[in-house]
């Protein structure tokens, strides 16, 4: 048996030297950091390594969902602003793609998908740095329209009340026109008899759209938003880096920017794998129920 | 009769998407209006700024262009963009090859292996202390080798490479072609729309990518362009800030650019090159959505 599978080996080698680059890569800078999780059970410390770091068992657990480390206000955060994208953005999505799809002119409608498209390719540096300018208090555009309407100055970024407001619009700028493409690329799979019958029944605009456009894209909808429920508790890092700071931690804070925080600014390094292993155990658990749903329906999830 | 209702429709339609759009190009016109407006013309306004720019100038760039550390930020950034993105491929198009042949043995669990790291990965901290542990921590080749390999898209090429009849490189062979020559004169160039489709998508996260410079570069001239726009205008760092103020101290004197200016100019500096690349890209881009979603 093992020599039928080493001829093999050797038979197809220049596969096998293909394969090995990758292979290799994949091995250090994804399983060793998995290997790395041990960590969250240990108490690390950087001269004994992983191995010789003493076990200590669920402590930095215990020690997470103590109320001390506020992680009941940092998973409410992760979920609630997840669940405003879902519905603001990912809603959005929907809506502008049948928007879109309305329009008759065919070169407003390319015109108005490629700007839509623009802000999908900019990072949150990027647009981060945007918001800062256009927010500013002192010299930023929205707080002079404010002004010369008689109104005060809003910190905007600094204040819990609008924070959230803040992510959503920015989510939605950039990410409901790239998020339209498979809503507009499943109505455009519509067989069009069905438009031309639904006509000759007398059906107008309306009618169609409720009859024939939203049922036929339903699947697709339907695939997208468990996908997207899946992966809830990914509210957006780089996003929320960006555009927070300390005065909104009480609406800002979310799995990941702690993890970064206890991690890499207070070099608590179990205490930070405790809370990205709770992250991604939840995250993985919250994929695979969420492909099954699909499956369950039907269609071909993830796999 | 039953016309009106839709032409009401159509109306609140177009005005609706037509509305969007502006909201997306209005803060692109709004940096570019402030980056070019005069100090003079900006403080007699009091930065009160809507569809032009108060008086002209291009000094804010000429000031952005000659601060400490932005020559090196983008020679880092179109390094690891043009590195990164060649390694990538060929790394990734070798694999991909070698996976897509069903009698390789044990392909099933070589490919398991991959898929697993699309659905699970260390975190943060691990894959922080394996860098250190590599001595890569510090090194400009870390930007380029972290995000070398991705299962996704290794999987993405993968499938395309299967959708080629096997017959073509059977007679490649009868011809006389070995193994390597039908790799990479057969097989890749009838896989350039995927490549060039993948390469692409690299390319735009190399250049956008800014978080792995941020905590494993110490070294300020090893740092990515992002990351130093980071500090000028959103952290406001301090020895950023000192810069932009002795240029304020002269503004008295010369027509010199105010540092909202300035800061406006450095992200349209980084904008720029996307705009510009944009009208031929995207429509890579739009065809890779629905490459993304056919899965197998």
């Amino acid at each position: 048996m093992g020599s039928v599978t080493w001829k093999a080996y050797v038979k197809y080698k220049f596969l096998f030297l293909l394969l090995l680059p990758a292979f290799v890569y994949m091995i250090i800078f994804n399983y060793a950091p998995m290997y790395g999780v041990l960590i969250a059970f240990k108490d690390y410390s950087f001269t004994k390594g992983v191995l010789a770091s003493p076990w200590v068992g669920f402590e930095h657990f215990h020690k997470l969902f103590n109320a001390s480390t506020n992680f009941t206000r940092i998973l409410r955060n992760t979920v609630v602003i997840s669940g405003l994208k879902l519905i603001f953005t990912f809603g959005g999505a929907v809506v502008l793609a049948l928007f879109i799809n309305e329009i008759r002119s065919t070169a407003f409608k390319r015109i108005t998908q490629n700007i839509s498209y623009l802000p999908h390719f900019l990072s949150w540096v990027i647009i981060g740095s945007i918001m800062m300018e256009m927010l500013s208090p002192s010299s930023g555009v929205v707080n002079k329209i404010i002004e010369y309407f008689g109104g005060q100055p809003i910190y905007f970024l600094a204040d819990k009340y609008w924070f959230l407001s803040i992510i959503v619009v920015s989510d939605i700028w950039q990410s409901v026109g790239w998020g339209s493409i498979i809503y507009l690329a499943a109505i455009s799979g519509i067989d069009p008899q069905l438009y031309d019958s639904a006509k000759m029944d007398g059906a107008g605009r309306a009618r169609q759209m409720l009859s024939i456009t939203i049922p036929c894209i339903a699947n697709v909808i339907a695939i997208m938003l468990i996908l997207q429920v899946g992966s809830i508790l990914n509210a957006g890092f780089d996003q929320i880096f960006n555009l927070y700071n300390f005065k909104v931690f009480e609406v800002a804070d979310i799995l990941d920017t702690y993890a970064y925080r206890v991690g890499l600014e207070n070099g608590n390094y179990s205490l930070s794998t405790a809370v990205s292993l709770f992250k991604n155990g939840i995250g993985l658990a919250l994929v695979l129920i969420a492909n099954k749903i699909v499956n369950r329906m039907g269609h071909t999830g993830l796999w | 009769m039953r016309k009106q209702p839709l032409a009401l429709f159509d109306i609140f339609n177009y005005a609706a998407l037509s509305v969007l759009s502006l909201s997306i190009l209005y803060p692109f016109v709004y940096l570019i209006n402030m980056s070019l407006s005069t100090s003079a013309g900006l403080y007699s306004r009091d930065f009160a700024l809507f569809l032009w720019p108060e008086g002209f100038t291009v000094e804010a760039y000429r000031k952005f262009l000659s601060m400490n550390y932005v020559y090196t930020g983008y020679a880092v950034t179109l390094f690891r963009t043009v590195a990164g993105t060649a390694l990538s491929l060929i790394v990734m198009s070798a694999a991909a090859y070698a996976l897509s042949k069903k009698y390789l043995p044990h392909v099933k669990i070589y490919t398991t292996i991959f898929i697993v790291t699309i659905f699970f990965s260390g975190g943060l901290i691990p894959t922080y202390l394996l860098m250190r542990n590599l001595g890569l921590l510090d090194n400009i080749w870390i930007l380029v080798l972290g995000p070398m390999v991705n299962a996704f898209y290794l999987l993405i090429i993968r499938n395309f490479f299967m959708g080629i009849p096997e017959e073509l490189e059977e007679s490649a062979r009868l011809d006389g072609a070995g193994d390597f020559r039908i790799f990479t004169q057969v097989i890749i160039p009838l896989s350039l729309p995927v490549i060039a489709t993948i390469g692409l998508w690299q390319a735009v996260n190399h250049w956008n990518a800014w978080f792995d410079s941020l905590i494993y570069i110490n070294s300020m001239d090893k740092h990515v362009i992002s990351v130093h726009i980071r500090r000028l205008v959103i952290e406001q760092n301090a020895a950023m800030n000192d810069q932009l103020t002795s240029s304020l101290a002269s503004v008295q004197k010369k027509n010199m650019p105010s540092p909202e200016s300035i800061r406006a100019a450095a992200i349209m500096v980084t904008i720029i090159p996307i705009l510009c690349v944009y009208p031929f890209i995207q429509k890579f881009f739009v065809k890779g959505v629905m490459v993304g979603a056919v899965k197998g």
